[in-house]
């Protein structure tokens, strides 16, 4: 009796555990940091590669213009969705942490940027073209000034009405010592001679010609802010139950990690929203974000997991948008070609190396398909794809070798290089650097992986000169606001600029140097990307960077809210979201 | 009594002391936090300027005495790197959340161990022990993360009967109470099974038999109180590591608990609020034990007469004598 009861007992046990086992593997999270998979698709065509093969048949697909080609947009069948959170309430649903509102912080959640701090002028997310927003005027002069006229009767949500001095005011904070992240481009005006004129006209002028200040300006870290209230508080003042911004709504409450709460500002200068008040919700884990978008519990998902998507979009889901914009993240190779030892020295070697790597397969085991082709690189000022016929490298091996036999490698005198990142063990870049190991190793050249700790990567990469133990160093930069998708990226394109990353490699080159001046001294906007659309064409025939991919990310909403697309998914314009009737 | 209670909160101060200091040495160890606070670019002044501001360059011993000075006199656990509201303000929001998530649990979860145990134990060897034995097991094998989301799954979004995440209404309470009772359940289940099968072989028990009295009297009357003896102490050491120990039930279900606050915390390496929420934890921890030690010199005669009366210790008593029945 008792061996029967035993019996019975373990077979229990053991079907629990099974169940528990088979539950664990079915919800996985797939966003690009667990490991290679199988490709559900293959193309050379990244941009409209499918990334969810299993679709309803009632699924729709559209596309969206972007600059780089058609991005797909996917709309499931109507269902009896209705929405369950409070009328005149959009409930958001994320996964980032928010230090501070403010526009000049380092910690302040870019995403939010557009809803409460504007900028005097504008970037068209699809055509990249400039319009004036809290400018009502703007254009350079022959000297290289900048002249602006703000638009009148703008106020700020800590009271008070925007006037010159509070953009003198907040380019001067954004340029500081006491800013966390102060950017290139606000220190590069000469505030003693700027000329504030009126209350609505005023001059900036330039110690050194700034030809990216338009860019930077149309970025969240010049958003111009009250100085009255900001000096008020003090640089201490955590802005998070209140700001000093313009924009169509106001934070009025905040829980560290978990919420906050903005308001519609009924003072607000342009169109009112419609919503009254936006509450965001952080979530850490996204199987609680998906549960409650399902019950409705938000309405709006944002970076969720391609397997939830998955699920929505093969038929568990109704009522739903699904976007799949760029995270706005590149990966890239730095070759390091100066030192004297470096087998990069050699042109052919770095060719050899862009030539050895299958893209496409390199994009699938690191990203699960998060991820298109990118851009030329990353380190134009703007960070945008200037070149826009270039992206990766051809997957041409027989070419590799071939060139390294030309510069006198081969079986018997192997090349051997190091690769440094800051990887975390079975993370995204660990296995996207054990697969370019992998393809440099048929073509013979044997790469080392190392990694260290972010801060001694980002050291070294910021630093005079690449260490000389560092050949290739794998980095995930980020886009700047040059590319009109994330134009709130104004932290990024910093980290990326091409002084820092040219100095720092040491590059010697006339043509180079000659078009980096000439870029950032050009006013005209057509000139400016002629000559960045040479100096990318340039980086690519000289390898100095092999650009790998860029990753994406996923968002959903319901059908319920109107004016959504693919670029105000991923900006959240609150504001130009409506409910459907 | 008042002779144990003295020497125990002179223990807890020495205790709170000594997480304090390890803590700090900890939080330094753990990395520079002013890159993190700085962004990705910055220069070497900036660097040195908050260095010096916040008092890095100023020997540890030194950092600690001024941790520790204001801490006492100011009750100031400083201000977080992170949002920059003072750390006292943030911990003493969410601490109350985390007690009453840990509260409900063991109100509810651990009657329930301590029932099902003893059914065990009086059935031992029977269908019924064996069911329950297995599932105390699996209970206490089953991860907290992965039960809290098959919670979710079922009872959020498959019936629809629960929310998923907040705590806004007395549902959102079921399912994070839940998930953090079934560890409860496990440990109070097992704990009073072997418990009460100590004590149900013991000769007092065997006495009360023998008079006659029915089996529902001899386990109720004579048998539960003594079981329930280690169980005091069970309960107090659960209730501080649910309420420390929550974060991930709280990170779930998003609940505005401490422990979630500890791990965003330690992810954003933000001292202030790690050093705060740990000091408030540890200071917690030792704040329970007192009160389940003097509990525990009241429950238990054999305790209170070691500090009642001459105030020397007892000699060592057979266990049957010391009976609370």
């Amino acid at each position: 009796m008792k061996k029967s009861y035993a019996r019975v007992v373990s077979l229990l046990l053991a079907a629990a555990m099974l169940f528990g086992l088979a539950a664990c593997s079915s919800d996985d999270d797939d966003n690009g940091d667990d490991g290679a998979a199988e490709s559900p698709a293959s193309s050379s065509d990244f941009s409209t590669i499918d990334l969810f093969p299993d679709l309803d048949p009632d699924v729709t697909v559209s596309t969206m213009d972007w600059y780089r080609g058609d991005i797909n947009v996917y709309q499931t069948k109507d269902g009896d969705v209705t929405k369950k959170t409070p009328d005149g309430t959009i409930v958001f649903g994320g996964q980032a942490t928010v230090g501070a509102c403010f526009p000049s912080s380092y910690m302040m959640e870019f995403l939010w940027a557009w809803n409460v701090y504007e900028t005097l002028i504008m970037r068209d997310t699809v055509t990249g073209e400039f319009y004036p927003w809290l400018a009502t005027d703007y254009g350079y002069d022959d000297d290289g000034n900048l002249n602006i006229t703000l638009r009148e009767g703008v106020q700020f949500h800590s009271g008070g009405t925007m006037t010159a001095e509070d953009v003198l005011f907040s380019f001067e904070y954004a340029a500081g010592d006491n800013v966390n992240a102060a950017t290139e481009a606000a220190q590069k005006i000469d505030f003693e001679n700027s000329v504030i004129h009126d209350d609505y006209n005023l001059t900036i002028v330039f110690s050194e010609p700034c030809g990216s200040f338009l860019y930077w300006m149309s970025s969240s870290f010049l958003a111009v802010m009250s100085k009255d209230y900001v000096e008020e508080m003090g640089p201490d003042h955590p802005y998070l139950e209140d700001d000093a911004g313009t924009g169509p709504y106001y934070i009025i409450d905040s829980t560290a990690a978990l919420s906050q709460t903005f308001l519609r500002f009924e003072d607000y200068w342009g169109d009112l929203p419609e919503f009254d008040t936006v509450i965001y919700k952080r979530y850490e884990d996204k199987t609680s974000q998906f549960v409650d978008y399902q019950n409705g519990e938000i309405d709006f998902c944002f970076l969720n997991t391609y397997d939830n998507v998955s699920r929505i979009l093969g038929g568990e889901g109704t009522d739903t948008i699904v976007y799949q914009p760029p995270n706005g993240r590149i990966a890239e190779i730095n070759l390091t070609t100066i030192g004297g030892e470096s087998p990069f020295e050699d042109l052919r070697v770095r060719q050899a190396l862009a030539y050895c790597i299958n893209y496409e397969e390199l994009m699938i085991g690191v990203n699960m398909d998060s991820s298109m082709a990118t851009l030329p690189n990353s380190y134009t000022p703007e960070g945008i794809a200037y070149a826009i016929n270039l992206g990766t490298y051809e997957y041409n091996p027989e070419k590799a070798i071939e060139l390294l036999e030309d510069a006198g490698y081969g079986p018997s005198n192997p090349v051997t290089v190091s690769i440094v990142s800051s990887a975390d063990p079975g993370g995204a870049r660990e296995i996207a650097m054990e697969i370019i190991q992998a393809y440099a190793a048929e073509v013979g050249i044997n790469v080392e992986i190392n990694t260290v700790r972010s801060s001694e990567l980002n050291a070294a990469v910021s630093g005079p000169t690449v260490p000389a133990e560092y050949d290739m160093t794998f980095m995930i930069n980020e886009i700047g606001p040059g590319d009109p998708a994330f134009r709130y990226r104004g932290r990024a394109a910093y980290d990326a600029e091409i002084g820092t990353f040219s100095g720092n490699k040491g590059i010697d080159d006339e043509e180079f140097s000659r078009l980096v001046a000439e870029g950032d001294s050009t006013l005209d906007e057509e000139e400016r990307a002629e000559i960045y659309a040479q100096l990318q064409e340039l980086m690519y025939e000289n390898c100095w960077t092999i650009p790998l991919y860029l990753n994406t990310c996923v968002g959903f909403c319901r059908t319920y809210i109107e004016g959504t697309n693919y670029f105000n998914a991923y900006t959240l314009d609150w504001a130009s979201w409506t409910l459907a009737e | 009594m008042l002779r144990f209670i003295i020497n125990r909160l002179l223990q807890m101060i020495i205790v709170v002391f000594g997480v304090m200091l390890f803590v700090f040495i900890i939080s330094r160890a753990t990395g520079d936090p002013i890159p993190s606070l700085l962004g990705s670019n910055y220069t070497q002044a900036q660097y040195d300027e908050l260095y010096v501001e916040m008092g890095f360059d100023q020997p540890y011993i030194v950092q600690f005495f001024y941790y520790i000075r204001d801490v006492i006199l100011y009750q100031d656990l400083g201000i977080s790197y992170e949002s920059k509201r003072p750390v006292i303000e943030e911990v003493l929001t969410r601490f109350p959340v985390s007690m009453r998530l840990a509260i409900y649990s063991i109100v509810i979860f651990v009657p329930i161990g301590i029932a099902i145990g003893i059914i065990s134990a009086v059935k031992q060897y029977s269908a019924l022990d064996y069911t329950i034995t297995t599932f105390a097991l699996i209970l206490a094998a089953m991860p907290g993360f992965w039960a809290g989301l098959m919670l979710m799954l079922i009872f959020s979004l498959q019936l629809g009967w629960l929310p998923a995440t907040g705590i806004d209404s007395w549902k959102g309470w079921i399912l994070p109470c839940v998930t953090q009772g079934l560890s409860p359940i496990a440990y109070n289940a097992r704990m009073s099974r072997s418990t009460m099968l100590e004590v149900i072989r013991q000769d007092y028990i065997r006495t009360a038999r023998s008079k006659g009295l029915s089996e529902f009297k001899v386990i109720m009357g004579h048998a539960l109180p003594n079981t329930l003896l280690p169980v005091v102490t069970t309960v107090g050491t659960l209730f501080s590591i649910l309420v420390g120990g929550g974060a991930i039930v709280e990170n779930i279900f998003g609940i505005p608990g401490l422990g979630s606050y500890m791990i965003f915390s330690i992810q954003a390496k933000d001292f202030p609020s790690v050093q705060g929420s740990v000091l408030l934890f540890s200071l917690f921890v030792c704040v329970v034990n007192v009160i389940v030690d003097i509990l525990y010199g009241f429950i238990d005669p054999r305790v209170k007469a070691m500090y009642m009366g001459t105030g020397k210790k007892p000699k060592a008593q057979p266990q049957e004598e010391g009976s609370a029945a």
